[in-house]
């Protein structure tokens, strides 16, 4: 649906400041109405992975570099954790910054060689990352533990272990983690980088001939991506206080990272977010609910709900959204 | 003065057996309309994405100002001061109008405020101001034409290549390129070189006329030499 005006022109700015602000009480006040801990524990899984989904975006929505190896740098930040926790007994703090260097050279290393070719090289080469990524954290068992995976000892509580005898606190963690993604992304969105990004999105050949350097935009883009979600991956790590090669280097989680993006839509710096908000309580009620055959069936009845939405609705909930509040503010000025 | 800016060298493509440029060598010269006839498939475009380095010649040399561009990446290349349009409208149709002018300014600004700025300037240049925030996809023809031509002009080049930009135009719309096109040579001192099949356009803007045939040079000179030229009529107009 064509739209005339930017989302820029279209709010302005004391609104989208009420906006922010609605957001982040609700945000901060929300361990007072999710008052028990299964509700609270969604509401971390949604600030992380939702936060994932958003750096996933930055490349796989701005630019539209699928990645579909995103996962391996969450991993990476698990095992970072665990590893500094439990056999290092050092702060889980420190393992973020050795999480973000090791995703840095990973995503460098796969980015290099396939963002100097153009068409669909760059989703070939992370496809590859997430077997390859199973297969070292399995078999290099003196630092990973092989396949039975690391557990992380109980330590005392606190900021600086990253336990906690309560979900309250963790919550407010990753929320924080969240706003801040949140805002990072809507920095990247409006820079001089979005807009190269925006226009290798919408037509890679004309981006070049505009003087876009396309390897030095995605591969910007990518470094930044893989650094959000290996601080989502450490926070994670630290919030299971256990990983295996299955969990950290899941294709599921991979997935759920795009769908997010795609369901919320992937041209709205905020759109993964909308999209984990939704989809993260969907996915843990239906597995709850569903077993047996209905397991399988509430599996289907999902796939063909994305099905339907990518076709009538491919700007996402986003884009829904966008087109209401259009029409609404249209009216209320006639 | 009629310094070279553009030298063409020996230049060769090639694609899987078919021999799309042979030997082709041309001066450019600095203030001057290039025009470039030749039948479908004589190899005009294929030249233009030789000199900005989408697809580089297989050998040859294309000097800018005496250095060797071959192999450049195009992105280099229009930083360089080589912009050009392509044979079917190449814009960004999601974004608006402004937008799509204002990524080419990213090379001389330094914040996305400077570069629209300085992309309301230019738009103003090709009649384009009042469809600004409209987003190039609901854009008619004449006016994405337009657009990509004011987007190239915003790398603020030296050499401006021009594909075709006028198929599809009815004569009042080629009258007003021909018009924005003439007052970017003079106004602005770029040099042009323009792919055209409109022979009427061709022959009242250009300085000179370089014909080609099946990849190779088959006559370079003035207008009126040109179209005497006995075997540019043969092959462009299918005398036989």
């Amino acid at each position: 649906m064509a739209t005339h005006t930017t989302s820029r022109a279209v709010k302005p700015r004391t609104s989208a400041a009420i906006g922010w602000l609605v957001f982040l009480v609700a945000v901060f006040t929300a361990p007072l109405y999710l008052d028990n801990q299964y509700d609270l524990r969604l509401a971390i899984l949604v600030c992380l992975l939702g936060g994932a989904s958003i750096g996933w975006n930055l490349l796989g929505g701005y630019a539209n570099q699928i990645s579909l190896g995103h996962i391996t740098f969450f991993g990476i930040g698990m095992y970072t954790v665990a590893i500094f926790q439990s056999s290092l007994h050092l702060s889980p703090w420190l393992a973020i910054p050795v999480a973000v260097i090791l995703s840095l050279a990973v995503a460098a290393l796969i980015g290099w060689p396939s963002f100097r070719l153009s068409g669909h090289y760059f989703a070939l080469a992370t496809l590859a990352l997430l077997p390859v990524s199973e297969l070292v954290a399995s078999g290099w068992e003196s630092l990973t533990g092989g396949a039975r995976g690391l557990s992380v000892p109980i330590l005392p509580s606190g900021l600086a272990t990253l336990q906690f005898d309560r979900p309250e606190p963790f919550f407010y963690v990753a929320a924080a983690f969240l706003v801040i993604v949140l805002a990072i992304a809507r920095l990247v969105r409006f820079s001089t980088l979005g807009m190269r990004l925006s226009a290798i999105r919408s037509n890679p050949e004309a981006a070049t001939l505009a003087g876009v350097d396309q390897f030095r935009a995605k591969m910007t883009a990518l470094l930044i991506s893989a650094a959000i979600v290996a601080i989502a991956g450490s926070l994670y790590g630290a919030f299971l206080q256990y990983v295996d090669p299955r969990t950290a280097f899941s294709w599921d989680t991979t997935l759920n990272l795009v769908l997010f993006a795609i369901v919320g839509g992937l041209q709205f710096w905020w759109g993964p977010l909308l999209g984990a908000a939704i989809l993260v309580p969907v996915n843990e009620y239906a597995s709850m609910q569903l077993s047996g055959n209905l397991a399988a069936l509430g599996q289907l009845a999902y796939g063909v709900i994305l099905l339907l939405l990518i076709i009538f609705q491919p700007r996402g909930l986003g884009g829904l959204l966008q087109t209401v509040f259009q029409r609404l503010e249209g009216g209320s000025r006639k | 003065m009629s310094r070279p800016i553009l030298k063409v060298e020996n230049v060769d493509q090639r694609f899987a057996g078919l021999h799309a440029l042979k030997h082709v060598s041309f001066e450019l010269i600095e203030g001057e309309i290039l025009g470039i006839i030749g039948p479908n498939g004589a190899g005009k475009s294929t030249l233009f994405n030789a000199i900005v380095g989408t697809v580089p010649p297989v050998s040859g040399a294309i000097r800018f100002k005496d250095r060797d561009i071959v192999g450049m990446p195009t992105h280099r290349i229009a930083a360089l001061g080589i912009a050009k349009t392509s044979q079917t409208v190449q814009v960004f149709d999601e974004m608006t109008a402004l937008d799509n002018v204002a990524v080419a300014a990213l090379l001389s600004s330094k914040s996305v405020a400077a570069a629209r700025a300085a992309a309301r300037q230019e738009l103003e240049f090709w009649g384009l101001e009042g469809h600004a925030d409209t987003l190039a996809q609901d854009l008619p023809l004449a006016q994405r034409s337009l657009l990509e031509l004011a987007r190239a002009m915003m790398l603020r080049p030296q050499v401006l290549l021009v594909d075709e930009v006028m198929a599809g135009l009815n004569e009042v719309e080629v009258d007003d390129i021909l018009e924005r096109l003439m007052r970017v040579n003079r106004e602005r001192g770029v040099t042009l070189m323009v792919i055209e099949h409109n022979m009427r356009a061709l022959m009242k803007i250009s300085s000179r006329i370089l014909a080609l045939d099946y990849g190779a040079v088959l006559t370079l000179g003035k207008p009126e030499e040109v179209s005497r030229h006995k075997q540019v009529i043969e092959a462009y107009l299918g005398v036989e």
